[in-house]
This record gives structure tokens, sequence and C-alpha cells, in this order.
């Protein structure tokens, strides 16, 4: 029986139950794509991301950014997976306001044996671009 | 210049300030987030964490971007200090390395400043567990802003 790739990740990435700190960046899938190695989703940040200035804080942003992009790292790969990031650099574009839907993606920039490659942008509805990211992560099978 | 400058407060008196704000920003709380130690000679600052299990990612370890969030509030409020209280610095670019994993609860991160310039400020953070152990580090860049420019 071979794996049912898009089928599987519409289970882990649907309605199902999922880990405290995705619902914490309010994520919501709006589409991916397994084979071409992109996911997109909407966020929504909390309150409790504000920083001193009332948007949210530059690590609640990473965490979005992380979030969508592992997806990417994570579908990319043969069977049920995941992708623990190395390292991750993100531009702070724009301020990002909290309490806001925003568009987040995450595409694979090469995917290796060793090694997986991601970017990830986060943009208002509108389009503008508030924030881009780069990081490296291990490709880790659940099979 | 001299008659407008603040002035200096000792480690223990700038710590005692910071402990006893009523002014904190949401992500401090919601980070659990407690300054420890300042040392204002050496731009450095020690902050103790509680982080929550909601910031757990499947594997039950702190998702990545919430470490991040804990060095970022540690290298943010260190310019802030260095500052003697005048600027804030909203950060341009960050990057974190994760060298392993952290679980929910305690952690601790140390935070100095690497150069603050007049345009640009440059930071380094790294993020201990429990046990002492170093789970993260990072290193970003801001520019230093006087605090009223920021609006509220």
């Amino acid at each position: 029986m071979s794996f049912d790739k898009q089928a599987y990740w519409e289970g882990v990435l649907g309605d199902g139950t999922r880990p405290p700190a995705t619902d914490f960046v309010g994520f919501d899938l709006i589409a991916f794509s397994a084979d071409e190695g992109w996911a997109e989703a909407a966020f929504c940040l909390p309150d409790e991301a504000k920083n001193p200035a009332g948007n949210a804080q530059g690590g609640f942003i990473t965490a979005a950014l992380d979030e969508i992009m592992s997806v990417a790292g994570s579908i990319v790969q043969d069977g049920p997976a995941m992708a623990p990031t190395l390292q991750m650099t993100v531009s702070f574009i724009r301020p990002v306001p909290v309490g806001t839907r925003l568009i987040g993606r995450g595409e694979v920039v090469r995917r290796g044996k060793a090694a997986i490659f991601t970017q990830g942008f986060l943009r208002a509805e509108d389009g503008t671009l508030l924030a881009q990211a780069t990081a490296s992560c291990i490709p880790r099978s659940l099979a | 210049m001299s008659e407008t400058e603040k002035p200096r407060l000792s480690d223990a008196d700038m710590l005692a300030r910071f402990q006893g704000s009523k002014k904190r920003p949401p992500c401090s709380d919601t980070l659990g987030m407690k300054l420890v130690e300042v040392e204002q000679d050496k731009m450095r600052i020690r902050m103790e964490f509680d982080v929550s299990p909601s910031f757990a990612n499947p594997t039950g370890a702190v998702q990545g971007g919430f470490v991040s969030a804990m060095l970022d509030e540690a290298m943010s409020t260190c310019v802030i200090i260095a500052s003697n209280v005048t600027m804030t610095a909203p950060t341009l670019e960050m990057k974190t390395s994760f060298l392993t994993r952290l679980m929910p609860g305690k952690a601790f991160v140390e935070a100095r400043i690497l150069r603050l310039g007049k345009s640009a400020a440059f930071m380094e953070a790294e993020c201990f567990d429990p046990d002492g152990k170093l789970v993260a580090k990072a290193t970003a860049t801001a520019i230093p802003m006087p605090f009223k420019r920021l609006g509220k």
C-alpha cells in the first residue's frame, strides 16, 4: 500500500489535535503542495505576544515562520516526517500587528539527504511583506 | 549633553527598577520573564524564564520560535539597560542556532551588547536549560531609537 502524502498531511495539518505552539500562533492551513515543497497558512498572533510598542515581539513572529517553514520541510520528505530546525535567520521588515490575520508561506529551497533548506515569508492580507526568514533543518522520518 | 544626561543607577537599583516595573509588556509575562542579573559595565544581563507548556511542538519540546522569543526579550532589554533606559531597539534581524531541545519549565538567558552605536546595535544571547546546558545561541542587530519615538 503506497503512502498517500496529500491525505496524510491534510489530516495532520487540518482541524485535528494540534500541538500547543501551533495553536498559540493561530495556525490555519490554506494550501500546500508536498510535491513542490511549499505550504501556506493564515496566522493570528494573540495579545500575549505584544511588545512595548504594541506589536508582535520578534520571537513570536519567528514562531509563526518556524511553523510554516517546518511544515514545508516536513511534507517534502517521503513519509510521515518532521524537520527539526537547526538554524534560522529572520528579518523583521515591518511591524507585525497582533489580532490580525497574517499570511505565512514556507518553501523548500533544497531537499538534501542530510539537510533541508527552507525560506519563509509573513505578509499582511494585502500582500505587504512583514518578515522573511531562511533556515536549515534536518530530515527526520517518523515512519 | 551633560546637563540632560540621566544619572546612572547602580546595578542593584537598575535590577530593582525592572523587577518592580508595573509597565511590563504582555510578551514578558507570556514568557514568564524575570530579570535576575544586571552588569552595566559589561553591558550584560541574565534573565530567568518559566516556559509554558503552551509553547510545545509535537515532540513536547519548546518550539524554536519561542526560544527565539526569550533570546529576543533578553537582547532587547540589554539595549534598554545599556542605554540607561533612554533607548529602545527594535530588532532588524536575528539568527538563532538550536543546539539541542528545551523542555517547558525553567530556562535562563544571558545577553550582552557587542556594540552599541548611534545607528546600530549588535547583540548576542545564549539560552541554557535548568542544568546549565547550552540549548540555543542567537545574534541580532537592532536600531537604537529614543523611547518617545515608539508612539506609545
